[in-house]
């Protein structure tokens, strides 16, 4: 799910850097280093803006300034339970591997419907039902995370598309629909 | 659904215990933590110093999982005495799939530990990786084994076997030099030919570096036709996008690797790669190729190893930083065609080696240690630096400008020199063995199929403890697998079966038999001896080594084959005993050397000893030289005969090796020590009191032959066993030796006590004495040797 949130985070600048345009490099290493990461819970999309940039605070020792910065940004946190569109990385025996943006997400042959079973002699290996639907790398799914777990800088989680609408998308269409950006 | 679990007590409990209560009936739905079942126990409580008094506490038991109860294992008043399974609990999920730490299945958090879970950790429920491209998912036991069984039978009843491939100098050949990208637009460049076959590539990581990539020759029909037979991994030690791209290069269509890629990124070990990270629970069916056997330290049996592709020449492995260092003898010589020019650029490879080359014992050893991440950081680093050297260093373009300059040095008209060339023909020969391998394989398999069916118990291996699973339905019996291991041995073991091999120069410092390629030697079924002795019979040179003193003892012996290494090289690639006269190492001037040198000093002994004066201590490879050089005549030859022992007296003072003059020096001690023992020498007895007047020699000789001594080989085989006990005898404090031959002259203390007094590791003092009187007894039997051989020599002359 995606939220926007104001968070503050402390900046800190070279002394070469100390000139007119220091808030500006604030921003800048603000942006480099928050966009596109992850907290453990949550992954930072995108800073939207930057609503209080403190005095510089010379640090003892290393003539580096430190600024606090508040700023809002998007970010997005997968919940135990939500519906999440992926696509396909990587096929083995024992399940899937999907993509779900940043978040990578393995849904085990235990959550896959019955009928889909793993085929190792298609090439590529595959799980299929043998009529329409074939999970490949590059098949665009859906599915619903049972859990996730994080570490400082990285999240996975596990899903199950043995559930109602859930699995392969037939319609490339409906696939970056922005069905997580719809929720809420 | 769910599985059943059976749990147990655990050891924190006070035993024994008394079972008070039963909580829940079979049926009941149990929680995590829940309690379900109080216990009593008694216990000594210390009222004050040295006074206990005893005290019986109750106690509550909770879950350690939830689930129904299925059963209970104890009932209540039970006395429980030792740790015992007390329920048996049915599993809502077994855990028996976890990502990271997560149940795949149910999304539950595996590290929850708490009072009731430590002994019996969810984490360990699923602990064996089999997936190929990611680290994170592990499954149990049972999963793994059904998996690869069912995998097993996929393959039987599609008549495969899986294949392991390596990348790196195996199916291709890597380089970041951009001279290659420079040539291939020069059409009038001489390597143009060989370097517009390349394909190239870039990656982000490394900085857009572009990568050239060789295709061995054939490759593409080799993969085709061997994925007939094999379903074929990847098992690189390049990272992840190395390997993928790579693998786009030789398999576009992703038809014969699918996704089954192993990288350094998933390998488990930065320096060894194993089998088992890819089949957990059975390696019968899988053939690895590799053209570095020392990376697979368990699994040998099952490796095919490959001459590695060098077709940049100069250029090792590019991904080699993460591997143990090459051990320099595993590298062929790659020459080029035979210009004269090839000199150079067969330096060039060597030098590119890594400079250092430790023992490859250490290097395994390592392996074994556990990889930290700084380790990695560092090898990543460093093969970053080795890749810019390489940008900057440009070895090929240099060594091609080389090649041309050494022509200019010579006057010659400037020819076109081309320095790479396609012409390596290795995965002929592979494809060969693997058909070879895949047949002998299905053959067993059949085989075994017939007996079964027939009603013919197969034979099991004692000690096997797999699962076996015999299926009725498609004519797929996993219990009849042969074990592909034991096939290859099989075919190679004959290749070289019954020679015995000595070499010069392959291998620096260390014995042959640890090196690596003594033991593909070994593994071809070849002895390996570090000795040259009567008993080899090929000695295996390196080009620069081709004078060496192995050699020219090989030379003396008339049965040795001397060949070149390449012989052994060709051999063990195409697992055939080559006829060795197209690697015969030129020793005809060596040999006329040899004659030379000895006439020379026979000459200058022939005054100064006289020849009753000196005991014999002579070379046996010398006598048997008498038969070697036909080209003597018969004037040199009874020279030679006449100054045998003098001669070959010299021969040891002045040969380079240390050890012989020393040995020289040592009997001459003995000889002294024995000569004021009475100076009888003829009369010495021997340890078993054995010598008794005309018979002396018969008796003597037998005894000392090797169980296993060959053909008529008396002497040189003697001549080893005797070396070896002087060598040992050497190499004890020389206060033992004296007090061995005081226990020789009757007045010694016993030699038991000495041997307490002076422990050497091997043998103990008793032998000592044997070894000594060994000794003489040999010194003893030279003497009657010699004038056995003048005898015969007198007959010889009578004859003429």
């Amino acid at each position: 799910m995606f939220f926007l949130r104001n968070m503050e985070r402390r900046v800190t600048l070279h002394p070469s850097f100390f000139c007119k345009d220091a808030h500006d490099l604030v921003i800048d290493n603000l942006l480099r280093d928050v966009e596109g990461s992850c907290s453990g819970n949550y992954y930072i999309i995108s800073i939207m803006d930057t609503f209080d940039i403190s005095e510089g605070r010379i640090l003892p020792g290393t003539g580096m300034a430190e600024f606090t910065v508040g700023y809002r940004a998007v970010v997005w946190r997968p919940f135990k339970g939500e519906t999440v569109d992926g696509i396909v990385v990587s096929v083995n025996p024992q399940g899937f591997f999907a993509q779900v943006g940043p978040l990578k997400l393995f849904v085990s042959s235990h959550l896959i419907p019955d009928d889909i079973r793993w085929d190792p002699n298609a090439t590529p290996a595959q799980f299929t039902n043998n009529e329409d639907i074939n999970i490949t790398p590059g098949s665009s799914v859906r599915v619903k995370i049972l859990g996730t777990r994080s570490e400082v800088g990285e999240m996975w989680a596990i899903g199950s598309i043995k559930e109602d609408y859930l699995g392969a998308l037939q319609d490339a269409s409906e696939t970056f629909g922005g069905a997580a950006l719809d929720e809420d | 659904m769910g599985d059943v679990r059976v749990v147990h007590m655990g050891t924190r409990l006070h035993y024994p215990v008394t079972i008070t209560r039963l909580l829940k009936k079979p049926g009941d739905a149990i929680e995590a933590r829940q309690v379900v079942f109080e216990y009593k126990f008694n216990w000594q409580r210390e009222i004050e110093e040295g006074r206990f008094k005893e005290e019986t506490s109750y106690a509550d038991f909770e879950s350690p999982a939830e689930g129904t109860l299925r059963e209970w294992k104890i009932e209540e008043g039970e006395v429980v005495k030792a740790p015992q399974p007390y329920m048996a609990i049915e599993e809502a999920c077994p855990h028996d799939v976890q990502l990271g730490n997560m149940c795949a299945k149910c999304g539950k958090d595996m590290t929850e530990v708490n009072f009731a879970t430590a002994e019996e950790r969810d984490t360990d429920r699923a602990n064996v990786n089999m997936v190929h491209d990611n680290v994170g998912l592990v499954v149990s036991n049972e999963i793994a084994m059904s998996n690869e069984y069912s995998a097993q039978k996929r393959l039987l009843s599609q008549r495969k076997l899986s294949l392991v491939v390596d990348l790196d100098q195996t199916v291709i050949h890597a380089c970041v030099d951009r001279t290659v990208a420079e040539w291939k637009a020069d059409p009038s460049n001489p390597n143009y030919e060989a370097v517009c076959k390349t394909k190239a590539f870039t990656l982000t990581e490394t900085h857009d570096l572009v990568y050239h990539v060789k295709m061995r020759p054939g490759l593409s029909d080799f993969l085709a036709e061997v994925s007939e037979m094999y379903e074929l991994h990847v098992y690189t030690m390049g990272t992840r996008s190395y390997a993928e791209n790579i693998v786009a290069l030789i398999d576009p269509d992703h038809t014969l690797f699918g996704q089954r890629i192993i990288t350094r990124t998933e390998s488990g070990s930065m320096h060894a790669k194993s089998l088992q990270r890819i089949f957990p629970v059975s390696t019968n069916m899988v053939v690895i190729i590799d053209d570095r056997s020392d990376v697979w330290p368990y699994n040998r049996p099952n490796l095919i190893k490959v001459v590695p592709y060098a077709f940049f020449k100069g250029i090792g492995d590019i991904n080699s930083n993460f591997l143990p260092p090459a051990t320099k003898e595993a590298v062929p010589a790659a020459l080029p065609e035979a210009n004269g020019s090839a000199a150079p650029t067969g330096q060039a490879t060597t030098e590119a080696q890594p400079p250092t080359a430790p023992d490859a014992d250490k290097a395994v050893l390592a392996m074994r240690l556990k990889d930290d991440e700084e380790k990695l950081k560092e090898q990543a680093e460093e093969q970053e630096k080795d890749l810019q050297q390489q940008v900057e260093d440009r070895p090929l373009l240099h060594m091609q400008e080389e090649l041309e300059k050494e022509d200019e040095a010579q006057g010659e008209e400037p020819k076109r020199h081309i320095l790479l060339t396609d012409d390596d023909e290795e995965l002929i020969a592979l494809q060969d063995h693997l058909t070879d391998v895949h047949k002998a394989f299905y053959a067993l398999y059949d085989k075994r199929r017939r007996q079964r069916k027939s009603g013919q118990a197969p034979q099991h291996k004692p000690g096997e403890t797999k699962v076996r699973r015999p299926s009725n339905d498609t004519g797929v019996d996993l219990s009849l697998v042969p074990d592909v291991g034991d096939i290859l041995e099989n075919l190679k073991q004959s290749v070289l079966e019954g020679l015995v091999i000595a070499t010069s120069g392959l291998v620096k410092g260390g014995r042959v038999e640890y090196s690596e390629i003594g033991q593909q030697a070994q593994a071809f079924g070849a002895q390996v001896v570090d000795e040259v002795s009567k008993r080899i019979t090929h000695l295996v040179v390196s080009p620069t080594h081709e004078r060496s003193e192995k050699v020219r003892q090989a030379v003396r012996l008339r049965s040795v084959r001397i060949v070149s290494q390449s012989w052994l090289l060709d051999c063990l690639s195409q697992w055939r005993r080559l006829d060795e006269s197209a690697y015969f190492v030129s020793v005809e001037s060596l040999r006329r050397e040899e004659a030379e040198r000895r006439r020379k000093q026979g000459e200058a002994g022939s005054g100064s000893v006289s020849r009753d004066g000196t005991p014999a201590e002579d070379d046996p490879t010398g006598e048997l030289d008498l038969g070697d050089d036909d080209d003597m005549d018969d004037e040199e030859f009874r020279k030679l005969l006449d100054l045998d022992s003098d001669e070959d007296f010299g021969d040891m003072n002045t040969s380079t090796d240390e050890e012989e003059e020393e040995e020289a020096s040592e009997t001459d001690d003995d000889r002294s020590s024995r000569a004021s023992d009475g100076g009888l020498n003829s009369s010495q007895e021997t340890e078993g009191g054995a010598n008794n007047g005309a018979s002396t020699t018969v008796p003597t000789r037998t005894k000392r032959k090797k169980p296993s001594g060959e053909d008529t080989d008396g002497e040189s085989d003697r001549e080893s066993v005797m070396a070896k006990k002087q060598r040992i005898a050497r190499s004890r404090p020389s206060g033992l030796r004296s007090e061995a031959v005081i226990v020789e002259n009757g007045t010694g203390p016993d030699a038991g006590d000495d041997s307490t007094m002076l422990p050497t590791p091997g043998t103990n003092g008793g032998d000592v004495v044997n070894l000594d009187r060994g000794d003489e007894e040999i010194d003893f039997d030279e003497d009657e040797l010699e004038r056995d051989m003048e005898a015969a020599f007198e007959e010889a002359e009578d004859d003429d």
